[in-house]
């Protein structure tokens, strides 16, 4: 009787199965790796529309966040500053650098500088800087150290499970009320001592459910 | 033979998909791209961001001149405007509380402090010459300001002077009278040593740091 599948055919089932399940696995892998903010969100560094030094301003300078981003303390919004904030003191210093061509021209104009914006969660979701703020998280803890940043890059995913990494653990994160503008500050030895301190003046309980973000 | 070739091929690929993809913390201009966005975006106005409801983009119509938001008339023209209703300069509108003065020290070291300096001696970091600012900010201590009522200072942080911008956007209203008690406060401490570091004009520019540094110890 003439075989009707030559020998080979024997393997394939075997074959299909093992490819298969590799397959499977690197589909997986690739969007545990790919698919995660830590990847699509992680390093994003839009180009702006006039390169801003953080490390100067903030660092150098020494110009607490809030001289620009007065929102951060009092309002959901931290702020990206108007054009009047900039011609503060740009109205004096380096009036003819053709970096800053597009910061005087909407001086002049009136129309607003078209700065990229880089940390954002999904319209969802509710974030309020003043409710950190208020209660000792500083900038850093999300926005990375700004102070050492020629241009801004986003360091942290700001996705939803770390968010909830700190929620239902904030202790790392919570600092004296003086410090929260603070870049490079270090928690200190009696760290635990006192996040137990500052939650207790503030009665911190940073809600897990999903109505504390989401409405 | 063949497989071989075939399983090289299929790992040079990878490798190729893996180093164009890079890795995770890689920066980039490109904005990023969710595999789900769904409504990460939506319709809807929010802070800061333009809108194509209205032509010119913005969000909401600019109200008419004199609209007053619920809560927002200022009748008291003293603690309002610095000054009183006859046109003179108002005395300090409240009772500074402990609190109060040391939200003022606070505030000030945020928007005054860059070029007034942390002893408003008009030594602020932007006096530094390597930032090359053409006018040096006024020291609190001269006996002009000295002698001005803390309702004109209030007016002068509101609405800014010379070369000084208005901050009445930037700093709240109490929170500017607060700032004045601090510089009645910093008056009152006195200029510090002019010490040596006063010959600043006269050492180059790589070392000024350096002698700020020195004076602001003392």
């Amino acid at each position: 009787m003439a075989q009707i599948f030559p020998e080979w055919v024997n393997k394939v089932p075997g074959r299909i199965a093992l490819s298969g399940g590799i397959l499977v696995i690197f589909v997986i892998a690739g969007i545990w790796y790919y698919g995660s903010p830590e990847y699509t969100d992680v390093g994003y560094q839009p180009k702006q529309p006039v390169p801003y030094s953080h490390k100067l301003h903030a660092g150098d300078l020494g110009i607490d966040c809030r001289y620009c981003h007065t929102g951060a303390e009092v309002s959901p919004v931290a702020m990206v500053p108007p054009t009047q904030t900039c011609m503060n003191c740009h109205a004096l210093i380096k009036t003819d650098s053709p970096k800053l061509a597009p910061l005087r021209e909407s001086w002049e104009k009136g129309t607003p500088m078209r700065w990229v914006r880089i940390h954002k969660v999904p319209d969802y979701a509710y974030f309020d800087h003043s409710a950190h703020l208020r209660v000792g998280v500083g900038c850093e803890s999300c926005h990375g150290n700004i102070a050492e940043m020629e241009e801004v890059e986003q360091v942290k995913p700001l996705s939803m499970g770390w968010c909830l990494d700190c929620h239902r653990n904030p202790d790392m994160h919570l600092r004296p009320l003086d410090e929260i503008t603070t870049m490079g500050w270090t928690p200190p030895a009696e760290q635990a001592a006192l996040a137990t301190a500052i939650k207790a003046e503030f009665n911190i309980k940073p809600p897990v459910t999903c109505s504390g973000c989401h409405r | 033979m063949m497989k071989r070739t075939a399983t090289t091929r299929l790992v040079l690929t990878a490798a190729a998909v893996l180093l164009l993809a890079g890795c995770r913390g890689n920066t980039s201009p490109e904005p990023p791209i969710h595999l789900n966005p769904n409504m990460d975006t939506q319709q809807k106005l929010v802070a800061q961001r333009s809108s194509n409801f209205f032509a010119d983009g913005k969000d909401m119509r600019t109200p008419p001149e004199g609209t007053v938001a619920r809560g927002e008339l200022r009748e008291d023209a003293a603690y309002f405007t610095g000054k009183n209703d006859d046109g003179s300069y108002a005395a300090m509108p409240f009772v500074m509380e402990a609190a109060d003065l040391d939200r003022g020290a606070k505030r000030f070291a945020i928007y005054c402090q860059p070029c007034h300096g942390e002893h408003g001696d008009g030594k602020g970091v932007i006096a530094d010459p390597k930032y090359k600012y053409p006018i040096p900010p006024t020291s609190y201590h001269e006996q002009r300001i000295r002698d001005m009522a803390d309702g004109n200072l209030f007016e002068v942080i509101s609405s800014g002077i010379r070369n000084m911008p208005s901050y009445r956007q930037q700093i709240p209203v109490r929170d500017r009278w607060c700032i004045v008690a601090h510089v009645r406060e910093l008056q009152k401490r006195g200029a510090p040593a002019p010490a040596p570091a006063d010959a600043q004009t006269a050492t180059p520019a790589g070392t000024t740091t350096e002698t700020t540094t020195t004076e602001t110890a003392q």
